[in-house]
């Protein structure tokens, strides 16, 4: 009971704040009055618009394949190394200058060099948004092996846990915030950098018509497709993330 | 003589970050008998838990040698293993009473039921809990749970009631004998109340000051039914003997 009054509470307050900041744009956009900062009505009809002409959902789903092929590849091959890392300080030393270098370099210099060496295709695309991502997964996870609790690995070695036990019921549990961390900022950097690549040398996705309204001076567009995204990562968010987060965390519950 | 395990240790030198080194372990000798309940009581950070360590194989810097016969004598299914119940519970928070347990298993005995164990132990009602939601009492039974259901041959017990209240402490030695005396194998255990020993021990080691090594070796000849209080008393103050008289001498 009490919690689903807290629930209800707080999805209150949530939607009190969304309605305040709708509010707010409206109030500035009908001030001003300029095509640079449209209303959210002019949003939301040059939204169902792209929706109609069926260009909304393509180009979406275009982006959302980018960043999850991007994402899948960055956490396998960050996850790898940075656990690798944190647990061999020797290879830690050794590999720290590449990695400091990795993590400076701008996302664009990555984007602008793969698309010159290896063309402008998917595979550049997708490899150009991983590698920006790459390095900040591997400083996580490193850090993330480095806090491993020895007891539960001596456990492991007294009770003779073969390989894949030790790395399913001991290593995992214990990296899990940290994945779960990797996670949350590695979609939202993601997505942003898909469109750069999208704008830079696709011919379609969210980046690719933001770039094209930006030429015509369509702002409205340009807000319809970001805002749908947003709202798509939010679906991402609610229906993915946290479901799976509340069950990799039902252990934390105290005692009753 | 035969024996299950021979530990014969000729020195343990930790080098600390600073540079200094630790003479933890002197000369260290002693035996186990098959089925038997051997109990090491000494001054605090006198190396027994290093020695404990060493014998678990988790410690390997020490020169010397520790020789097991495991294969060849007690224990069930589990035949050749070595279980532990270290000071801190050590289970894994993120599984589940039973799963912890069950985790522990050798592949011969996955399918084994341990309904026993966990009626003896009062741990019935708490098979689906986690750990978080255990008491420090519960949670140690647990750990004994752990150590007995793999049915190993040697059984290393790292101060296993250190931090109890004084009540719970007893019911779990009176519980560990009982799940013992259904599940028997070779226990080594470490404390530092001699009081303890007296009751639970078929032999007491009494460990010196470091570098560490066995000052006094008393085999406690009453059966555990046919202790008293007296005998008991009897036991502590010659163990409190030995264990002053180290104190005295370093």
């Amino acid at each position: 009971m009490d919690g689903c009054e807290v629930t209800i509470k707080r999805l209150l307050i949530t939607l009190l704040s969304i309605v305040l900041l709708i509010g707010l744009w409206s109030i500035v956009a009908v001030t001003i009055n300029d095509n640079a900062l449209p209303t959210p009505s002019a949003v939301w009809a040059a939204m169902v618009v792209e929706w109609r002409a069926g260009d909304l959902v393509f180009h979406l789903s275009m982006t959302l394949m980018r960043v999850a092929l991007a994402f899948i590849v960055a956490m396998a091959i960050g996850s790898a190394i940075g656990i690798f890392l944190g647990m061999k300080p020797a290879a830690d030393l050794f590999l720290d200058p590449w990695l400091i270098l990795l993590l400076n370099i701008p996302a664009l210099v990555v984007i602008v060099l793969a698309y010159i060496w290896f063309g402008l295709n998917e595979a550049a695309a997708v490899g150009a948004v991983a590698v920006n991502k790459i390095p900040n997964v591997v400083v996580t996870l490193r850090e993330g092996a480095r806090s491993l609790d020895p007891e539960f690995a001596e456990m492991g070695r007294v009770y003779r846990f073969g390989r894949f036990k030790r790395l399913w019921h001991i290593v995992l549990p214990q990296l899990q915030p940290f994945f779960a961390a990797a996670t949350r900022s590695g979609i939202a950097l993601i997505w942003k950098i898909v469109l750069v690549v999208e704008l830079l040398g696709r011919s379609n996705g969210v980046g690719f018509q933001i770039h094209l309204y930006f030429q015509l001076f369509d702002v409205a567009t340009i807000l319809a497709y970001t805002m749908a995204f947003v709202v798509v990562m939010l679906v991402v968010e609610f229906l993915i993330l946290q479901p799976f987060e509340t069950r990799s965390n039902r252990w934390r519950a105290t005692a009753t | 003589m035969s024996y299950l395990l021979n530990v014969d240790i000729k020195e343990r030198i930790f080098q600390t970050q600073e540079g200094a080194s630790l003479h933890a372990i002197g000369q260290l000798n002693f035996s186990l008998q098959p089925s038997s309940f051997t109990v090491v009581v000494g001054p605090s950070g006198c190396g027994k838990t290093t020695t404990l360590r060493m014998i678990l194989g988790l410690d390997q810097g020490y020169k010397g040698s520790i020789e097991a016969k495991l294969d060849t004598s007690s224990g069930g299914h589990g035949k050749g293993t070595t279980a532990a119940v270290f000071q801190e519970p050590r289970l894994l928070p993120w599984r589940t009473v039973e799963q912890n347990v069950r985790l522990a298993l050798p592949e011969p005995l996955k399918q084994s039921s341990f309904e026993d164990l966990f009626d003896t132990l009062g741990l019935q009602e708490v098979r689906s809990f986690y750990p978080s939601q255990l008491s420090l009492g519960l949670a140690r039974r647990v750990a004994i749970a752990r150590a007995f259901a793999v049915e190993p041959s040697l059984l290393i017990l790292d101060e296993p009631f250190v931090s109890l209240d004084e009540p719970t402490a007893d019911r779990l030695r009176a519980l560990l004998l009982r799940v013992w005396q259904a599940r028997p194998c070779t226990v080594l255990m470490v404390t530092h109340n001699v009081r303890e020993a007296a009751e639970l021990a078929d032999n007491i080691l009494v460990f010196s000051k470091r570098p560490t090594r066995v000052v006094d070796s008393i085999t406690v000849e009453k059966s555990r039914e046919q202790r008293d209080a007296t005998y008991i008393q009897h036991i502590v103050d010659k163990l409190k003997n030995s264990v002053q008289s180290e104190d005295v001498q370093s």
